[in-house]
């Protein structure tokens, strides 16, 4: 019985907030005979259960609606936005009656009979009382969100659980035969076959577990309906809004996590962005406010746009206040771009409201939605036209289980920090980070931007080790938000890997430093770092200062440098190369590289790469590269280290030739030769002739389809630019022919068309070919290709 | 039907705990430490896939760290959808209950009475009864 009401519970929760929306769509559209429908079977089906399980409450609130529907049904009451607002407290009503089953609470006491009463009121038409009973009950959607509880249960699509018990049978017979060919002993040929094929199982069943944690966003987009009707009502708006990419499916965990966020920005565009209807007439928009909220998958993020037609931000308001509050110094605002304004925005303390309303006040800011975005590896973006209308996208990763990392040692401690917070790695006897002491706190400059610094040791609480000397350690340049800049200085950086994060236990996670734990390949558990949290730990609003206080003299000096990466060549030799041009930098074994067809390779999957700066097969077991690209082709760089990244010169002494180098630069009083990244692409990349094998000219051969022609002339054809049709196909027509010796049917050939006669001895007789003489007869081909072009 | 009990030692005393609390019993080694936290989280332990917050208990009650030797006993149990161990100083046995859970009649001392619910009677000695999920829930309420 507890399993049937369990599962009665969590069909009704997924229904009732897909029904609000549904409600106040068929509000719209009256006619909608088809959406009618669908309210009022869900009312009969819980009606029925309810009978069922013996839940009178639920039976007489889900009866009075299906009454109410029915009547509307067959026409015999009118729509009105009363009944529909009845319609929804009972909606509510089950809603509280369900968590409080759920939760195992006592059912909420008060009387369902006031519910059922508004609902026959509203059915009869007074609908005077019924407005004021509204009014009595304000919030019900409200109290009822926060009282919704976590519901463990889920759905799964029967043939995905198909999927999944398929994937179980075949891993068992993997297993299966793993543990056959080990009892016989069996040679490590096989082994390694069997075990590839229990491995390839693994991952695919790892696939099919995180589909089933994947859910659509419908759920986080079918309250909204109802949230903006509720906030129309409220405010005296009239806004209209439209969804789009309710299919995008997305992480379980990160659905909750957005759906705060979002409702945030719903009141925010609805209260302060959307006009009312007076002053949209009078700015010459239309009476209605639109907003529409999409959802759309880019790679392994979601993009979620909300955009809404009404004021934007003021941005001049908003520095005014922000000066105001202190956030930054009135002598800044002149430097502030104007994106850099409006992420005041989500500066903490900061309202673009004129007036606090009940819909603003409820503690949420912009500040804490940015935070939150943040803290699943999330960003914000906000784009603003004045006058014109607010675009806000939210961006989030796919899943919050697996994360990139860095793994770094503390002490004898392994952590995991998210990549996504990393901006820069730096050793801590590069030149280019200083740390200097002031008033008891550390401050490192890289780069000449200031930032507190702190040691993980000091984070944690732990005693530094002494074997870890000050300049072997390395210092993580760490962005966890808005104004969340710091330092991290730790032992030592030791990897870079995808993590499986779990939750952490409320234990490890009062201190605010952990968000998670993870279970690495070599079984010893590790702590994920919340870089949000260790920022919390560090003065904000002390960095907050510092921070834009040195952007002022960065900036004046950033915008005639590039960011160049300096490095040592193989031969030693200091060289310098823009830094957007590198894709990664990647050490790879040896024996990868081979010098095949004419230049070093790299072989990566099922093809090769070029590789440069490397004449000859190194010793060493790896070699450092830097993959340079283009956006279509990737040339790998052998280097013997990298150096550091400097600003240098946009301006610099060019050299004599153009070539690889392209001129010379000073960097901390060196010379280092600055590489022209468009002479490398266009030394190695080798350009594609296959891609346009349609546009080539059609060379015949004729009187000959034997392995001489088809293994030997082909390819050097081929190479020259034609396509080779060889055979019997007689009917197509070809661009040049080739006549062997033997075939004296030339006749046949259409008149005037260019041949080249092939003979097999070197007493060539007039202007035949020997058909070893390569030269002739690319030249022959040549110059029937230029005489074609020039045509 | 259901009153059987894991008896352990904890802190030099006999406890019982309600074995339908009990995941299961192991011995822990190469625990990873947490640093800054609840002095008597002792850190992670991987159990299989799972990870485990291992919980010192006698440095709960007594508030001195124990001495934990290289295969400690701990039981496993599930609070709140995360897996704990309790290090105890030595596992018993599995018994039925004499008697039925009783109020005690007295408050216990220092933080026993965090944890401690009941009394109650097995093989002729009185035991306390602990609540596994309250070693948790002291803290939480502690920290409101």
């Amino acid at each position: 019985m507890d399993e049937l009401i369990q599962d009665f519970i969590d069909e009704t929760f997924e229904t009732l907030d897909t029904l609000s929306g549904e409600l106040v769509a068929w509000e719209a559209n009256p006619s909608d005979s088809d959406r009618l429908d669908n309210i009022f079977r869900f009312f009969h089906t819980v009606k029925g259960s309810c009978g069922f399980l013996n839940l009178p409450r639920f039976e007489r609130l889900s009866h009075a609606a299906e009454d109410a529907l029915s009547k509307l049904r067959d026409g015999s009451i009118e729509p009105s936005p009363a009944l529909v607002t009845a319609i929804l407290a009972i909606v509510d009503r089950i809603s509280t009656l369900a968590s409080a089953l759920n939760s195992g609470d006592a059912l909420p006491d008060g009387e369902d009979k006031a519910f059922i009463a508004r609902l026959a009121e509203a059915c009869s038409g007074t609908v005077a009382g019924v407005l004021e009973k509204a009014k009595a009950m304000p919030e019900a959607g409200q109290s009822v969100a926060e009282a919704h509880p976590q519901t463990r249960a889920i759905r799964i699509p029967l043939d995905l659980l198909d999927h999944l018990m398929n994937g179980v049978s075949d891993m068992v017979l993997a297993r299966n035969e793993v543990a056959r060919r080990i009892r016989d002993g069996g040679d490590e040929q096989v082994m390694s076959g069997a075990f590839e094929r229990l491995s390839t199982c693994i991952a695919d069943m790892r696939d099919m577990i995180g589909k089933t944690r994947m859910q659509r966003i419908e759920r986080v987009f079918s309250p909204l309906p109802r949230l903006v009707r509720d906030l129309n009502a409220e405010l005296g708006k009239s806004v209209i809004l439209s969804t789009s990419g309710a299919e995008v499916e997305m992480d379980r965990e990160m659905l909750e996590m957005i759906r705060d966020p979002l409702m945030h920005i719903i009141r925010n565009a609805i209260d302060h962005g959307i006009e009312s209807a007076d002053e949209r007439s009078k700015a010459g928009k239309s009476a209605e406010g639109h907003l529409s909220v999409n959802a759309r998958q880019s790679g392994n993020q979601i993009l979620i746009e909300i955009a809404d037609d009404g004021r934007g931000i003021d941005v001049d308001s908003l520095v005014t206040k922000a000066v105001a509050a202190k956030i930054i110094r009135g002598s800044e605002r002149t430097n502030l771009d104007e994106q850099a304004k409006l992420n005041l925005v989500f500066a903490p303390g900061l309202s673009t409201a004129q007036n606090v309303t009940s819909i603003s006040g409820r503690g949420v800011g912009m500040d804490v939605v940015h935070a939150n975005i943040k803290r699943i590896g999330g960003a914000i973006d906000v784009k603003n036209v004045p006058g014109k209308g607010l675009k806000i996208t939210l961006c989030v990763p796919l899943t919050l289980t697996i994360i990139s990392c860095l793994t770094i040692r503390c002490g004898d401690n392994l952590f995991a920090l998210p990549r996504s917070a990393v901006q820069e790695i730096l050793q801590a006897d590069n030149k280019q980070v200083k740390i200097e002491r002031l008033g008891g706190t550390d401050i490192a400059s890289i780069r000449g931007i200031k930032v507190p610094h702190v040691t993980l040791e000091q984070i944690l609480g732990l005693d530094e080790a002494d074997d870890d000397r000050a300049e072997n350690r390395t210092v993580i340049a760490i962005d966890a938000g808005p104004r969340q800049n710091y330092a991290l200085s730790v032992a030592s950086v030791l990897d870079h890997e995808e993590l499986v994060i779990r939750p952490c236990p409320p234990l490890l996670m009062e201190n605010g430093l952990y968000a998670g734990t993870t279970l690495p390949d070599n079984g010893r558990p590790m702590l994920l770092l919340d870089p949000g949290g260790m920022a919390a730990k560090l003065d904000i609003n002390a960095q907050a200062e510092l921070s834009t206080l040195q952007d002022d003299s960065a900036e004046n000096n950033v915008n005639e440098t590039i960011s160049v990466l300096v490095f040592k060549d193989m031969k030693q030799r200091t060289r310098a190369i823009n830094l957007g041009v590198i894709e990664r930098v990647e050490d790879i074994e040896a024996e990868r590289v081979a010098f095949s067809a004419g230049q070093m390779r790299v072989s990566c999957g099922d093809g090769t790469c070029p590789i440069f700066g490397l004449e000859q097969v190194p010793g060493s077991e790896s070699i450092k590269t830097l993959i340079l690209s283009d956006g279509d082709t990737a040339i790998y760089y052998a280097i013997d280290d990298i150096i550091d990244i400097f600003a240098m010169d946009r301006a610099f002494e060019k050299a004599a030739e153009p070539g690889l180098v392209a001129g010379v630069t000073m960097i901390s009083g060196q010379q280092a030769e600055i590489v022209d990244a468009h002479w490398i692409f266009a030394q190695h990349a080798c350009g594609s002739i296959e891609s346009n094998a349609a546009s080539r000219p059609r060379c015949r051969v004729v009187g000959g389809d034997d392995m001489w022609t088809r293994h030997i002339l082909a390819p050097l054809v081929e190479a020259a630019g034609y396509e080779l049709a060889l055979g019997d196909d007689e009917s197509a027509a070809a661009d040049i022919y080739i006549a062997m010796e033997d075939c004296r049917d030339t006749a046949d050939l259409p008149a005037n068309a260019p041949v080249i006669h092939l003979v097999s001895n070197r007493t060539g007789q007039g202007d035949a070919v020997y058909r070893y003489d390569r030269e002739a007869l690319v030249k022959a081909l040549s110059n029937n290709l230029k005489r074609r072009e020039s045509a | 039907m259901n009153n059987l009990y894991l008896i352990a030692t904890m802190a030099g005393e006999d406890i019982a705990i309600a074995a339908d609390r009990v995941e299961s019993v192991v011995k822990v080694r190469d625990i990873i430490s947490v640093p800054s936290v609840k002095p008597y989280v002792r850190g992670l332990f991987a159990l299989r896939s799972r990870v485990l917050t291992v919980i010192d208990s006698s440095h709960f009650v007594t508030g001195n760290p124990g001495k934990i030797a290289n295969e400690h006993a701990a039981i496993v149990t599930q609070i709140g959808g995360h897996f704990y161990g309790f290090l105890v100083d030595s596992i018993q046995d599995v018994c039925s209950a004499e008697s039925a859970e009783s109020v005690l009649p007295a408050t216990l001392h220092g933080m026993w009475r965090e944890i401690g619910t009941a009394m109650l009677s097995v093989d002729g000695k009185t035991m306390l009864v602990v609540d596994p999920a309250r070693f948790i829930e002291a803290e939480t309420t502690k920290a409101a």
